[in-house]
């Protein structure tokens, strides 16, 4: 087992989930918000850094989706656990829907009383229906094309041309990409411009 | 009808500093999410506290939090605010789902409806609560035909997470809320392979009969928890992680 846990300034969610669920592998990402944020943070990872074994620390940037992402995503495989106390929002939040995606299982920490509480999260991708977002389909290769080879900005029509499609087949990747808050539209002139959210990398393979 | 959907909550810490940080960041958060919202004729906070509780708490904090929670306070009370304890998903996920669903019976498909949801305050697991009970409100409820853009009445969902003047939306996907099925815990019946005829006599012992136990086998099938081989079923990796989880969570 390999756990994943975002570390904020409490160290103590960290130590117990490890203590625990005794991983072989103790993956923790972790960032500071600003330089005021910093010496919490360092704290924290001292901590940790004493009480858990098998460690390897990420740093991330705890406020950009695509950074947590991206860094989540190269550990992130079928024998994982991911622990989602610690950190802010959006680390947790980067951790939750990856793990959601890959079907692994989520876990947090809850303290009352100074007594701490593992549960899980039933946080889970519907199996239902059909995955517009599949490998293959014309919207998975638009965002594929739109974040790989135009960094996640690109006009339509260049889009339209790489993928070598109809328009209209284009257009209706297109509205299910900005109707799931995916992409954005924005016009220059006579160009209509493709902007990939932060959360768009969720459905990119990740380098590993 | 616009619809305006936050979390708020209060640090009530004895350290000064640290409950001091943490409270003006809650409140710059609250706003910023309005602001996001632009404008709305509905809003619903849901808070650890009720409003009466916050005005009393904040009352003995240092000056600074109480200016900054008067602006929120003053504001709640034109709201809808349900107190739901934040730090816990599914006591969270029940209240939000049920008020979630007045909302939708009332005005989904009849008007337009924008709902804008402020998902940077409160703490983890409330969000967490919020962003799958709206999810499964748009996909199992079948509310997702109205995001369409070219349908009479439309349903228009912004939910974002909003702070230091950034605003990230999150996807609109079919992610659900797991728990109502449970079905992870017959896992434990795959310790090692097993034949399908032995597998249903173990979930007969559960009281799992006929079709039920069809629909447990589908699921952990296609979740890639088991997978079929020669003469029988086994536990993939996947499958392996989730009960070893399961049984030191149960140790524990």
């Amino acid at each position: 087992m390999k756990l994943l846990s975002t570390l904020g300034w409490a160290p103590q969610v960290i130590v117990e989930v490890a203590r625990v669920l005794m991983p072989e592998e103790n993956i923790v990402f972790y960032g500071y918000v600003n330089e005021d944020e910093r010496p919490r943070i360092e704290n924290s990872l001292r901590k940790v850094r004493e009480e858990v074994e098998n460690l390897r620390v990420v740093k991330v940037d705890p406020m950009s989706f695509q950074d947590c992402i991206k860094k989540i995503q190269r550990f992130l495989d079928e024998n994982c656990v991911a622990n989602i106390t610690g950190g802010t929002k959006i680390m947790a939040f980067s951790l939750a829907l990856q793990a959601a995606m890959v079907g692994i299982p989520i876990v947090y920490v809850v303290t009352t009383k100074n007594k701490m509480r593992i549960k899980t999260l039933p946080l889970l991708l519907s199996l239902k229906g059909k995955n517009f977002l599949r490998e293959g389909s014309t919207a998975h290769r638009m965002l594929e094309l739109l974040l790989t080879k135009y960094g996640g900005f690109a006009k339509l029509i260049d889009l339209k041309r790489d993928l070598g499609i109809k328009y209209s087949t284009l257009s209706d990747a297109k509205r299910k990409l900005m109707e799931a808050n995916i992409i954005q539209e924005r016009k220059e002139g006579k160009n209509k411009i493709i902007i990939a959210n932060d959360i768009a990398y969720l459905f990119m393979e990740g380098e590993k | 009808m616009r619809v305006f959907i936050t979390l708020l909550t209060l640090y009530p810490y004895q350290e000064e500093d640290l409950r001091k940080k943490l409270n003006l960041e809650e409140v710059e958060k609250f706003w910023e999410g309005v602001k996001a919202a632009e404008s709305f004729d509905k809003g619903i906070v849901f808070s650890n506290f009720e409003v009466e509780e916050i005005k009393a708490i904040v009352e003995n904090f240092t000056r600074d939090e109480r200016e900054a929670y008067k602006g929120i306070i003053a504001l709640l009370r034109n709201l809808n605010c349900i107190k739901v304890n934040l730090t816990d998903y599914d006591l969270a996920y029940e209240k939000m789902r049920e008020k979630l669903e007045d909302i939708f019976d009332a005005y989904a498909g009849k008007v337009d409806l924008e709902i804008n949801i402020n998902l940077s305050c409160g703490h983890k697991a409330g969000a967490l609560a919020l962003y799958i009970a709206i999810m499964e409100m748009i996909y199992n409820k079948s509310y997702y035909r109205y995001l369409r853009r070219r349908v009479r009445t439309r349903i228009i969902l912004r939910i974002y997470h909003a702070e230091k003047g950034t605003i990230s939306p999150l996807p609109i996907l079919n992610f659900e809320n797991g728990r109502r099925r449970n079905w992870e815990k017959y896992l434990k019946y795959l310790k090692k392979p097993v034949k399908l005829s032995q597998l249903r006599k173990d979930l007969k012992k559960d009281g799992i009969l006929g079709r039920e136990g069809d629909k447990i086998l589908m699921y952990l099938l296609r979740c890639g928890y088991i997978e079929s081989m020669e003469d029988g079923l086994r536990l993939t990796e996947k499958g392996f992680t989730y009960l070893q989880l399961m049984e030191k969570l149960g140790k524990n």
